[in-house]
């Protein structure tokens, strides 16, 4: 067996200590193999070892509250959005139920507003009425 | 009797807002995925603020899981891509000076120079590894962190098994290459 083909047999295990007989025999003979060998079983070593480390079983009750607290503002932040909208759609209905309510006077308004321009343009002594259609006119004020 | 719930069950309870259903998922992975944020991280403590990202992400993901793949998959996936951009984010802020690495030692006991040279070879192990090209560092932790078999971490990778076994030859070559100079 060549250093290379003891090599390439190493990468393929794909656990370590499972060398072959022939293997085993190069490496006894192969100062440089044995110490590829020997680096390769440094890295497994060195993966069993941060392998074995435990994480902290009070991760589940962070991870739990950090989930929990990412859920809880954004019922917070939707709370006054929803009111914030109901406000300006409450506004807007408030408006338009304004101008339902005030149409007849809106007509009234515009009645009188044809009279006194009537008036003033073709009444012989234009200006005489005009104060007292006013009065009446905009008594509601 | 009492069955255990399976990985499924969890998960659709989970997904219809069940937070204690989601606790169990955790608890049943939270060492696996750990395991997986060690091998690129090697330290406890970051690897532990890793993993509970990563639940949260997860988490916050859930609705888009659609049991094509085992949710342990899906969560190993999520894992590997999450510790790839950890250790990038790393790589950078120690280029820029701004992590301080402190190598822990666990032989304080010890005689200085045995403690020195062990040290020594760790932070080669652990350069080593890191030098691997991101999918093969991917396969490497999978397969040889958390044991995974051959067709679990071509899973996990979306590759056929036959391309991750050569993934890993490949990876295991490298780190061959490296150690030995």
């Amino acid at each position: 067996m060549t250093c290379n083909e003891f090599n390439k047999q190493l990468a393929m295990l794909q656990r370590s200590g499972e060398m072959t007989q022939e293997m085993q025999e190069h490496m006894d003979e192969c100062a440089s193999c044995k110490e590829t060998y020997e680096k390769e079983q440094l890295l497994f070593d060195f993966v069993e070892e941060e392998k074995a480390l435990k994480i902290s079983p009070f991760v589940t009750t962070r991870i739990m509250a950090q989930i929990e607290r990412v859920e809880k503002p954004s019922r917070m932040v939707a709370r006054p959005a929803f009111v914030s909208l109901l406000s300006v759609v409450v506004l807007i209905l408030g408006f338009f139920s304004a101008s339902l309510f005030s149409g007849s006077e809106a007509s009234s308004l515009a009645d009188s507003t044809e009279i006194i321009a009537t008036d003033y343009f073709f009444s012989a002594n234009p200006g005489s009425q005009i104060e007292d259609i006013w009065l009446n006119s905009y008594s509601y004020e | 009797m009492h069955t255990t719930p399976t990985d499924s069950d969890l998960v659709q309870q989970a997904q219809d807002g069940r937070t204690e259903a989601f606790s169990v998922l955790v608890d049943r992975y939270r060492q696996k995925v750990f395991q997986t944020c060690m091998g690129f991280l090697h330290n406890g403590d970051d690897a532990e603020d890793l993993t509970q990202e990563v639940f949260v992400k997860a988490w916050n993901a859930l609705s888009s899981f659609d049991g094509r793949a085992a949710f342990s998959t899906w969560l190993y996936r999520i894992a590997v891509n999450k510790a790839i951009n950890k250790t990038r984010k790393n790589k950078l802020r120690s280029f820029t000076g701004i992590i301080d690495e402190v190598t822990e030692s666990g032989y304080a006991d010890e005689d200085a120079e045995i403690n020195l040279m062990r040290r020594e070879q760790r932070e080669q192990i652990k350069s080593a590894v890191n030098r691997l090209k991101s999918r093969q560092k991917k396969a490497f932790v999978l397969f040889y962190y958390q044991e995974l078999s051959l067709a679990e971490v071509a899973d996990v990778l979306e590759m056929s098994p036959k391309a991750t076994e050569s993934l890993i030859f490949r990876a295991r070559k490298r780190l061959q290459g490296w150690l030995s100079r």
